[in-house]
């Protein structure tokens, strides 16, 4: 069982090394605590 | 400090929300004796909650990004106390199901508005110390659950359980309207109905397959039927996504294999987290521990989730999630294989402290630097529908983790039985699932905790 458990998480990790970008993909600037965001 | 201040109203919506997820495996047996309840309605009292979540999580975290994230908060809010105040006076096991229904309705909506706030409203480093911060409240809060609601059982009684998310509801209310300005998506975009309903029952039905796969085994009818009204389910769902104007999940992130490894990896952690509970069942069919003192004997993970959130969360702006992510599972893997190695029928409870140690590190490593990742991948002004997706794919690998690992779990313990006692079959049944408290710990902790 903790095996299974093991298996997954090491394939899970050999994926992650293999496609997550280094920096994900640059979002916009979020806003700031206390800076309305509204868009309407 | 005061910028600190939207953490800590987040921070303490979310304790109360994991604790008290928690919190109600401990105290079945004693709802079953006050309120004369049979196994079945305890389990709905259980199921109930884990099935609304699954099925309105996403949808959460999207409407939160069309009506206001702060507004939704609030609502959550005021929804999780009255349902705990019907909870703690439900004079049956009828009421008391609705209530947790209820209760459900307002969890999905707070998690993941929770978590959206935290990434609307830090940036940069800021972003990180929250996020770890936030993960290590949730690490702790998932350990201390059990224990704080045997405390409370069995000094006061099972309402208590209910009766202490009052006040702290309303406290998180006051701080929420202090310290956050509202925050939502453009005015352009609408309710998506028909993908809210095709998800509902497509998440339901899978994770409610899930449960009952684990209980009446993969190819019972009623499983296969589910499966299948599952997939179902998502087929009319993309259908309805394709042709909505403002879909509640954005298909493309469906096609970037970045976005695609992060969810496998929300997967895999939680898989290898529903071992835990496992672990617990373990310390108390096998090991002979109470529920207390099981759950006193898995206070090191939350520990080493604790520090390893704290410290990952003040890095994450200086390295690349592509490291800690890996990291996070290697770690997770290592820790479970330390399990798989070391413990056996005959070990004590100390035996599974090397592999928890280790498995705390990981999840704490990984919570932050996801949730982080997640965001960074998704615009702003859809980081409801981010922490969503992140969410629905966590309970997924948690409802998965539960069923296979059950499936192996029984096995293991008929094989170990097996020539020690007459009837290695009932015994096995007795340890795996015929009390209220083993059923307990297999569904409460199938819900998105960590």
């Amino acid at each position: 069982m903790y095996l299974a458990s093991a298996g997954l998480a090491l394939v899970a990790a050999t994926a992650t090394a293999a496609f997550i970008r280094k920096r994900p993909q640059a979002a916009p600037e979020a806003p700031a605590a206390k800076a309305p965001t509204e868009a309407r | 400090m005061r910028k600190w201040l939207p953490l800590v109203a987040v921070c303490l919506g979310s304790f109360m929300l994991i604790v008290d997820t928690t919190v109600v495996t401990v105290a079945l047996p004693e709802i079953g004796t006050g309120l004369d309840a049979s196994l079945s309605s305890l389990q709905w009292v259980m199921n109930i909650y884990t099935l609304v979540l699954a099925a309105l999580t996403l949808s959460a975290g999207s409407v939160g990004d069309l009506l206001g994230r702060r507004k939704v908060y609030l609502l959550s809010l005021a929804v999780f106390a009255g349902s705990s105040l019907l909870c703690a006076v439900a004079p049956g096991a009828g009421v008391l199901i609705a209530a947790r229904g209820l209760q459900g309705i307002g969890g999905a909506a707070m998690f993941v508005t929770s978590m959206a706030l935290l990434g609307t409203t830090y940036e940069g480093k800021d972003r990180g110390v929250a996020m770890g911060v936030w993960s290590s409240v949730i690490g702790v809060a998932a350990a201390v659950g059990p224990v704080f609601g045997g405390l409370l059982t069995e000094s006061m009684s099972w309402r208590a359980i209910f009766y202490v998310n009052i006040p702290i509801c309303l406290v998180t209310m006051v701080l929420t309207k202090i310290c956050f300005t509202e925050s939502r998506q453009s005015a352009n975009a609408r309710i998506d109905f028909p993908g809210i309903i095709t998800f509902a029952i497509t998440s339901g039905t899978l994770t409610y397959g899930l449960i009952r796969a684990g209980e009446d085994g993969w190819t019972s009818g009623l499983t296969l039927g589910l499966f299948a009204l599952a997939l179902l389910g998502a087929v009319l769902f993309v259908l309805a996504e394709r042709r909505h104007p403002s879909p509640m999940l954005d298909l493309s992130l469906m096609r970037d294999a970045s976005f695609l490894a992060i969810m496998l990896s929300t997967i895999a952690s939680a898989w290898g987290f529903s071992s835990l509970v496992f672990t617990s069942l373990w310390l108390q069919s096998v090991v002979g521990l109470t529920p207390i003192k099981a759950g006193l004997a898995l206070l090191p993970l939350a520990a080493a989730t604790f520090l390893a959130s704290t410290l990952t969360g003040k890095c994450l702006h200086e390295v690349s999630p592509r490291v800690t992510i890996t990291a996070a599972l290697v770690l997770v893997g290592v820790g479970c294989a330390i399990n798989g190695l070391v413990i056996d029928g005959d070990s004590s409870w100390t035996a599974a402290l090397p592999g928890l140690l280790v498995i705390g590190a990981g999840v704490g490593v990984g919570m932050p630097a996801t949730a982080s990742a997640v965001f960074a991948s998704v615009p702003p002004q859809r980081a409801g529908m981010g922490s969503g997706a992140m969410a629905t794919f966590r309970q997924l690998g948690q409802a998965l983790g539960v069923a296979v690992l059950g499936l192996v779990f029984a096995h293991v313990i008929r094989e170990d039985l097996d020539g020690k006692v007459a009837d290695a079959a009932s015994a096995e049944n007795t340890l795996t699932s015929g009390r209220p408290t083993t059923l307990g710990v297999l569904h409460e902790r199938s819900v998105p905790t960590v």
